[in-house]
């Protein structure tokens, strides 16, 4: 059963409920576990901050959009050199709804790290095959149906194919998409297969419960363990208050992603014994490039990523496309006035494309005197080295596939004309705040490990502090992963799912 | 829902008159619907920033006066120069400055560019293609979807 703010608030009466399992936030690792658990048999309550919209109310102007499913409409920056723009979901689903549900398993030699450098002996591919599995399985993983693959894509083929550069196409959650390019505003065919038109109606067959539009503020304890949470009904778009809502749980999970999950815990003052909740923060940081070629590739057609090229992924970069409306690139140049119209005018003819860093170093997540996140990110050297090769090579490829001009995400360097230009990166040390730089990667702060002193959660995603709570999103990662999260957050929360499956008699008696 | 008093949407008209594309063939929008949209932008963002978004407004407005320098607030100065005037900003050696001017510029761009009849313009014909790719996957794939 779907409840949301209006509902309850026309109500207008306090919400108290029981369950075995509360799980806050619906988005990859939420709706995962909560599905899970209620096909097990367990009742299972999810509270959402966000609201719930449908296909049919997703609508084209991006701005609407990222003012309804984005948290703080897509604005959140990352402080630091260079300060980050952080993007996530805030709406029934999370940010599957507005991702580009790319679906990859976590490398092995990412796992390889994590069992070594944190002692997570389980974590093998082998081991995880079956969560894997079933996620794909849950989320529909699968390559592009040819018609859906856009020009952008082809070019940027095109060019690895000139340089020799491995590329490989997109694995994505998707039944057979259309590249209608409206992933970030809301699948408006329903092909991509979020968590808001799978998981979620699993969960809501399964007998569960979803409310929506609440904002929770407390996680409750005996003392010991956890006992549910307690929160406050807010209209998701202008944050008029509403009734209260307490859940008395046998289990909670906390599933609001990197930055909010760190926020609600050190809220509470919970299971931070160690000192690392907040900390390991990781973001993947990445860039945009823009090629200008000679003739109309109409980019914003066709799949959002319909390749991925993967030559230095063991150097931790990677590179694809990822074509936006006019107004979202269009903010992202420093031009302004007639200059603006002179390249914009172009729009038809660019291709947008990005390449992420698998970062080494780690900022922090606090909370700000409104009790709001607070991040913190000062990219490493050897990150920024990463990024600005990165860039190069992007460069490279877009000259290699025809373009004749591209844009760079640097203040001191908009554009170069020639790929000769491109050596000119790597003659003077750049400053790291004249970088553009997004991310909606967020990763690593409640990490999960063997050692309590070092670690927030268990290997299962337990706390080590406060029994009964456990994490079930990417916080748990202990590093980066260097490719896109979401199914790896699937996985993991699905295998918590399971664990507390399986050992009804220590949680659920 | 508006975050922004009289004297900060008269600040950021200001800034949107410098800041939008003019000339032949470009699509005019109104500046009123520009501020308009930053004004119902603003509540939505993290709100620390919200607060200071027009203490911002109000370090461009006065900041004319010593950076310019002008004898009039930035809102009153000549188009001409409130154009070299916001140029400094975007290249000043201060990181907060540019910053500042990126973020109130950047909403303004986004506002002037998600206008339909500018998509339209540059191409982007985002409503005609989306309905016929749709069609095109309910011909196709209607019975395994």
């Amino acid at each position: 059963m779907l409840s949301t703010f209006d509902q309850i608030a026309a109500e207008g009466r306090d919400v108290t409920v029981d369950a075995d399992v509360v799980v806050v936030g619906s988005g990859a690792g939420g709706g995962a576990i909560a599905a899970e658990l209620a096909e097990g048999g367990r009742s299972v309550i999810v509270i959402e901050e966000g609201g719930h919209y449908t296909s049919k109310e997703f609508g084209l102007d991006a701005p609407t959009m990222i003012k309804k499913l984005y948290r703080n409409a897509g604005s959140a920056p990352i402080l630091g050199k260079p300060n980050i723009i952080f993007s996530e979901g805030r709406c029934v689903g999370g940010s599957t709804v507005i991702n580009g549900a790319m679906s990859w398993r976590t490398p092995d030699k990412v796992l390889k790290r994590w069992q070594w450098e944190h002692g997570l002996d389980d974590m093998t591919p082998e081991k995880l095959d079956p969560f894997f599995t079933k996620v794909e399985e849950r989320v529909s993983v699968g390559p592009q149906d040819p018609e859906s693959i856009g020009e952008d894509a082809r070019i940027m083929q095109r060019g690895a194919d000139k340089l020799g550069y491995a590329w490989v196409p997109a694995m994505r959650s998707q039944k057979h998409c259309c590249g209608a390019n409206n992933c970030a505003f809301g699948c408006p065919t329903d092909a991509k297969q979020s968590v808001l038109v799978t998981y979620v109606p699993r969960l809501l067959a399964a007998g569960g419960r979803l409310y929506s539009g609440c904002k929770i503020d407390r996680v409750t304890t005996d003392g010991q363990r956890a006992t549910g949470v307690t929160g406050r009904f807010r209209h998701p778009v202008t944050g008029k208050r509403g009734p209260k809502l307490t859940v008395r749980a046998k289990v909670t999970v906390i599933a609001c992603g990197a930055v909010q999950t760190p926020v609600l815990l050190l809220r509470n003052g919970l299971t931070n014994s160690s000192r690392q909740v907040g900390k390991n923060f990781l973001c993947h940081p990445n860039s945009k490039v823009v090629g200008v070629f000679d003739k109309p590739i109409h980019a914003w057609k066709g799949t959002i990523q319909g390749n991925q090229i993967r030559e230095f992924i063991d150097e931790g970069i990677m590179i694809t496309t990822s074509m936006v409306p006019p107004g979202l690139l269009a903010m992202s140049f420093p031009y302004f006035g007639a200059q603006s119209w002179d390249v914009m005018r172009d729009y038809d003819k660019m291709l947008a494309a990005g390449c992420l860093v698998e970062d080494t170093g780690s900022g922090t997540v606090g909370v700000d005197l409104f009790g709001e996140a607070k991040m913190r990110y000062d990219i490493n050297d050897r990150d920024f080295n990463n990024l600005i090769r990165g860039v190069a090579l992007t460069s490279e490829i877009l000259f290699a596939s025809g373009a004749r001009r591209v844009l760079m995400p640097f203040d001191f360097l908009p554009s170069i004309d020639s790929p000769d230009q491109i050596a000119s990166l790597f003659k003077h040390p750049i400053p790291k705040d004249e970088v553009e730089c997004l991310t909606v990667h967020a990763m690593g702060t409640c990490r999960m490990g063997v050692d309590k002193r070092s670690s927030v959660v268990d290997p299962r995603g337990e706390s080590w502090d406060v029994p009964g709570l456990f994490v079930a999103d990417a916080s748990v990662f202990p590093g980066p992963i260097g490719v896109n999260p979401q199914i790896t957050i699937m996985a993991l929360a699905t295998r918590t799912g399971r664990w507390l499956l399986d050992n009804e008699a220590r949680y659920f008696a | 829902m508006s975050a922004l008093g009289p004297w900060s949407r008269r600040v950021v008209g200001a800034l949107a008159e410098v800041v939008l594309p003019v000339g032949d063939g470009v699509p005019p929008v109104a500046t009123h619907a520009i501020v308009d949209f930053v004004a119902d932008y603003v509540p939505h963002m993290p709100r620390l920033l919200a607060l200071l978004f027009p203490v911002g407004l109000m370090m461009l407005e006065l900041g004319a006066f010593f950076l310019a320098p002008s004898l009039v607030p930035f809102s009153a100065m000549s188009l001409a120069r409130r154009r070299r005037y916001v140029d400094g900003w975007v290249h000043a050696r201060w990181r907060l400055r540019r910053d500042l001017i990126k973020a109130v510029k950047g909403l303004c761009l986004l506002a002037y560019y998600s206008d339909a009849r500018v998509g339209a313009k540059l191409g982007y014909t985002v409503e005609s293609h989306v309905a016929d790719v749709s069609a095109e996957r309910l011909r196709r794939h209607a019975q395994h979807i």
